[in-house]
């Protein structure tokens, strides 16, 4: 049996990275002790750097959620807690509301940049193949894959019936009714992009895709993912355990 | 309204997961007693995609702009699908963008498949009842409705998982300034799913009738 293609990092088998990032990923939500954030830093560090994680990746990452963790992190202080350490005019910035937000703000970037250094190299489809592997239904992994393929179709669908509707002259403004032509666009994009998925997800059906007899994708583990699946899962159970001593 | 990850404590972020996970083996155990449960999937594989791509398509709503969540049109569209495609949308968000998070897929899998499955259930109630008018509005009410109860989900989430005291004053503020934020979204919302469902009903009525 072929071995797993090498990505970057010790762990190749995707398995094995999504077990890994969720004992990582639910073990830094539980931490709150100053001492032991400090560490899960350090392990982050560690974890991007082994698995060449590049920043331009983590940046992308960090766009979309970070506008409500940083409307968080600039709103506790100002509202949470007793301890007031700084005044600014009428705001006062608080002690307890402070630690809070710094503790969101290390879980988020740490949490982002561990699944963004573990899944972001593994393709879109092998990981739906893990992810089966791992006990997700047949049903939902054949809904994803499906879903897949139907995106950036849809995406430059949508995006050139919008253009097609503007060089026609259709508003464009919140009050003129804008939309219901956008409803109505999703809504034949849907028409037209249904009977293509019923047409594909038969063709796989026909091909074998789902059958009982068919061989399900095959994933080997070579030892070395094993002792680095062992040394992430004790770093993060070790930091659990350190958070409750502390 | 995704809750990204590192806000909500792990007691919350289980009880999520384990939520999710209940509603979503209901849904697969309702599909699986279908004579076909394989019928659907390409439809729920389509509406999954829509969803995710919704995401991208912002409506400027003065003096902001928004974008779609399309949990009412889902649970109206699919049924029973709705949860687990949601639950697909939500992972491959999190994965490819960041939008949402991994330790919060089941809290976000709650706050956005409970409203697709209440849109569904009141698609069920009023089903073939009144004309073209009652059809608008009934579709209106169930995707704007499934904002407004996505919103006050994620505000009681939200305050209930904040590692931070926040004073019932400044709560009941926060919970209004959600509200009023979220009531143009909701709006949107639900002339879009009118006008999706009334398009869908003129030109292709078996595909509402196949949820």
């Amino acid at each position: 049996m072929p071995r797993e293609p090498a990505g970057p990092g010790p762990i190749a088998d995707p398995r094995l990275r999504i077990l890994a990032l969720v004992v990582l990923a639910f073990g830094f939500s539980a931490l709150t002790d100053p001492r032991a954030l400090a560490l899960m830093v350090v392990l982050t560090v560690a974890l991007a750097w082994r698995f060449g994680l590049p920043p331009a990746v983590l940046a992308r990452r960090l766009r979309w959620p970070g506008v409500v963790v940083c409307g968080l992190v600039i709103l506790l202080p100002l509202l949470s807690g007793e301890t007031v350490l700084v005044r600014l005019g009428p705001l006062s910035v608080r002690a307890e509301g402070l630690e809070a937000a710094l503790g969101i703000a290390l879980r988020f970037l740490c949490i982002v940049a561990a699944a963004a250094a573990l899944l972001a190299p593994v393709p879109l489809p092998r990981l739906v193949a893990a992810l089966r592997a791992l006990g997700l239904p047949a049903l939902m992994a054949d809904m994803a894959l499906l879903m897949l393929r139907h995106i950036e179709e849809l995406r430059q669908g949508l995006s050139r019936m919008r253009v097609a509707m503007r060089l026609r002259g259709a508003p464009t403004g919140f009050w003129s009714g804008q939309f219901r032509g956008i409803g109505w666009a999703l809504a034949s994009l849907l028409l037209r992009s249904h009977a293509q998925s019923e047409r594909i997800y038969h063709a796989m059906i026909l091909r074998g895709h789902g059958a009982a007899e068919a061989a399900p994708e095959r994933f080997r583990a070579s030892p070395g993912d094993w002792s680095a699946l062992a040394v992430l899962v004790a770093a993060g159970t070790g930091l659990l355990v350190l958070e409750h001593m502390l | 309204m995704h809750i990204p990850d590192g806000i909500l404590p792990l007691s919350l972020t289980v009880a999520g997961l384990a939520a999710a996970a209940g509603v979503t083996a209901v849904s697969l155990w309702r599909i699986k007693a279908r004579p076909d449960p394989r019928a659907d999937v390409p439809r729920a594989a389509l509406m999954t995609a829509v969803f995710f791509v919704a995401s991208l398509v912002h409506i400027p709503v003065p003096p902001t702009s928004v974008h779609l969540m399309l949990s009412g049109l889902m649970g109206m569209l699919l049924g029973w699908f709705a949860m687990p495609a949601i639950l697909i949308g939500l992972f491959f968000q999190a994965v490819m963008f960041g939008h949402g998070g991994l330790t919060t897929l089941g809290v976000n899998g709650v706050i956005f498949g409970l409203p697709a499955l209440a849109a569904f259930g009141f698609l069920c109630l009023v089903r073939g009842q009144g004309g073209p008018a009652c059809h608008a509005v009934t579709a209106f009410a169930a995707g704007a409705g499934a904002v407004m109860l996505a919103v006050a989900l994620f505000t009681a989430v939200l305050l209930a998982g904040l590692p931070a005291h926040l004073d019932a004053a400044t709560e009941r503020r926060a919970i209004l300034a959600l509200a009023l934020a979220h009531l143009p979204l909701a709006v949107v919302e639900g002339l879009v799913v009118a006008a999706v469902l009334g398009f869908l009903r003129r030109v292709s009525p078996e595909l509402l009738r196949a949820a």
